[in-house]
């Protein structure tokens, strides 16, 4: 059992598994999405050979900082695989004055582990501003957000590139990625009402093409075109916002039909009449879910720390540390 | 200061690496002491990177994080100022000031060939954690420099059978090893970085991916020095080189071959 151990604990092991790893983040390089899974080999090979080492290898009994740091690795590698299993990761687009619907979110990552919070989470998003430097170039983004908070109570955040927000454990990034909503009132001919938002693609890197798909309630496909009445000014600041658009919108049904619509105004089309309710702005946001996080964080710090430490006693002392080494090469334990 | 001042203050500085560099090569071979002309020259040329860089800095409002030109610059500045602290601290990293100057030199020509025009930062540049995360990849890369330069004239040393110095050996891998805990915690301020600004501490872009390459190598060849105690000691001063190398194709070269997202996106 010993001798097993000990050639698991092998530094021979430990310079193979490092090669490997590296080999893999190379490939990694490369072909990112078909190598990264392939990284849990290396590394195991390295966590069991370093937990081998960690309990029979001298050279980490006589050098307390430099065993903090080892097991510091072998920590920040169980809470990164902890937080693979437990992790989600998606996207979601939210339109001014709208709730925040579970529902709708793209889910781009779900850990094995996930267990699905996110339908607790209520925010309304409110009026959102980009500002933008002459030349087209994104300044600051200011996306409020009205969140409920567990106890019911209701605060009110003001986001940005750099201040998201967390509810439920789940954190809301605002991303580049955001664009106008067309909100439009679906009456049937029984005279039923009904109002949903259109959004059309990001903005303003998707100028050239401000239309989408919309299938009414009765079926019939619509293609609704946004237009603009200023283009954006290339040669001064300016500023993205829902406010104060001057705007129409082109709707394209099938069999040759077309009509333009500004705001308050209806059209008939197949199986009903849609009115251009409002033009508001959608945020896009990244949702992130990590509750090891903090660990994480801790972890690499320690890690850090302990090899700081351990370089400096290495080189403040190199004849006293050179013995030490000397003791737990291949022949240690 | 305006970019003219600012590209004559650079053409300035990059003559004044060929001069300290033409210096130490004839007071090295005459048998005089280099160290004190060469450290006063490099000092001279450091306070004319520090003008520029300041120049451009108040000028832009902005640091030199973004562009090629803008990195080459300030690299410049902090190679030159770690190299002189490291070697005023460790005296046996001062024999290969002429490396270090040729390769500030080279490096200092190239930033004159590239456009200098700025790129304004983009606003998840504006955290603290990036510029911890740049102050560490600057440490990084000038003790490895420092390591590097030491290692390629132990390296010519032993190619022109000059006797081997232990202590520019101790200097080497001191050197190395300070540049890996550097480097750890430019991973560490660069993730921290990272997730507050795009919702993700990793992502394994190019960038992020050869820059853990680089971490690796290096643990890499510490360890291969505990594990392979014959290795033959120039292997591991090659080593030494090529990790440089490695530092040097990431930092320079990776983040400009890529649309990796650390350049910000509009
Ligand atoms: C996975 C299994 C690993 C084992 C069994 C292991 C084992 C060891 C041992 C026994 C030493 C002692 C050397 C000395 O006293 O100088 C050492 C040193 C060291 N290890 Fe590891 N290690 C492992 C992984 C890693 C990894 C993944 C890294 C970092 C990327 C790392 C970084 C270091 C460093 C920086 C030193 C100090 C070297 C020096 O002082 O020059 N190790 N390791």
């Amino acid at each position: 059992m010993t001798l097993l151990l000990k050639s698991v604990a092998s530094l021979k092991l430990t310079f193979v598994g490092l090669v490997l790893l590296i080999a893999n983040a190379f490939a990694v390089s490369q072909w990112p999405g078909a190598a990264i899974p392939w990284l849990v080999l290396p590394l195991s090979v390295l966590a069991l050979n370093l937990l081998a080492a960690l309990l029979v290898r001298h050279a980490f009994r006589q050098q307390a900082a430099l065993l903090l740091f080892h097991v510091g690795l072998l920590v920040l590698l169980m809470l990164v695989a902890a937080g693979v299993l437990l992790r989600f990761d998606a996207s979601v687009e939210v339109v001014e004055g709208t709730a925040f619907d579970a529902a709708t979110v793209t889910p781009r990552g779900t850990g094995w582990l996930h267990s699905d919070k996110l339908d607790e989470v209520q925010f309304v998003q409110g009026p959102l501003e980009v500002r933008y430097l002459s030349g087209l170039r994104r300044d600051t983004t200011h996306s409020r957000v009205f969140l409920t908070r567990p106890d019911g109570s209701e605060i009110e955040r003001d986001i940005g590139d750099r201040q998201g927000f967390s509810s439920n454990g789940y954190r809301f990034m605002a991303t580049f990625n955001k664009g106008y909503s067309v909100l439009v009132q679906w009456r049937d001919l029984s005279g039923r009402e009904t109002i949903g938002a259109v959004n059309l693609p990001s903005f303003p890197e998707f100028e050239w093409k401000q239309s989408n798909e919309w299938i009414t309630p009765a079926g019939e496909s619509l293609t609704l075109e946004l237009k603009l009445a200023d283009r954006i000014p290339e040669d001064r600041p300016w500023l993205l916002r829902s406010r104060d658009v001057d705007y129409e919108v082109g709707i394209v049904g099938s069999g040759q039909f077309e009509a333009t619509a500004g705001p308050g105004q209806s059209v008939a089309v197949a199986g009903g009449e849609i009115t251009i309710v409002d033009l508001r702005l959608w945020m896009g946001y990244r949702i992130d879910y990590d509750p090891l996080l903090p660990w994480l964080l801790t972890a690499a710090f320690l890690a850090l720390a302990a090899l700081g430490v351990h370089m400096a006693q290495k080189f403040a002392a190199p004849r006293a540390a050179d013995s030490a080494v000397a003791a737990g090469g291949e022949q240690a334990a | 200061m305006s970019m003219a001042m600012e590209r004559t203050t650079l053409v300035a500085a990059v003559t004044g690496f060929a001069v300290v560099l033409a210096l130490d090569v004839l007071l090295r071979r005459s048998g005089k002491p280099a160290w004190p002309t060469v450290s006063g020259g490099l000092a001279i040329v450091m306070a004319l990177l520090t003008v520029a860089v300041a120049g451009r800095w108040l000028r832009e409002s902005q640091g030199p994080f973004l562009t090629l030109y803008d990195v080459l610059l300030s690299n410049l500045f902090s190679l030159t100022l770690v190299y002189l602290v490291a070697a005023w601290l460790v005296p046996a990293l001062r024999t290969a000031s002429a490396i270090v100057s040729g390769f500030l030199c080279v490096l200092g020509v190239w930033s004159l060939t590239v456009s200098a025009e700025a790129v304004p930062l983009p606003a998840t540049f504006d955290n603290p954690w990036l510029w911890l995360h740049v102050t560490a990849g600057k440490l990084f890369l000038g003790l490895c420099l420092a390591a590097a330069a030491t290692a390629t004239l132990l390296l010519g040393r032993r190619a022109s059978a000059a006797p081997d110095s232990g202590e520019m050996d101790a200097a080497v891998w001191l050197a190395l090893s300070l540049a890996f805990v550097c480097h750890s915690f430019m991973l560490i301020a660069g993730a921290i970085w990272a997730h507050s600004a795009w919702g993700r501490y990793w992502a394994w872009d190019s960038l992020e991916t050869w820059t853990f390459i680089t971490w690796l190598c290096i643990a890499l060849l510490l360890h291969a020095r505990v594990t392979f105690r014959r290795m033959p000691v120039a292997y591991g001063w090659s080593a030494v080189v090529a990790i440089f190398g490695l530092a040097i194709l990431t930092f320079l070269g990776v983040p400009f071959l890529s649309v990796a997202p650390h350049k910000g996106v509009m």
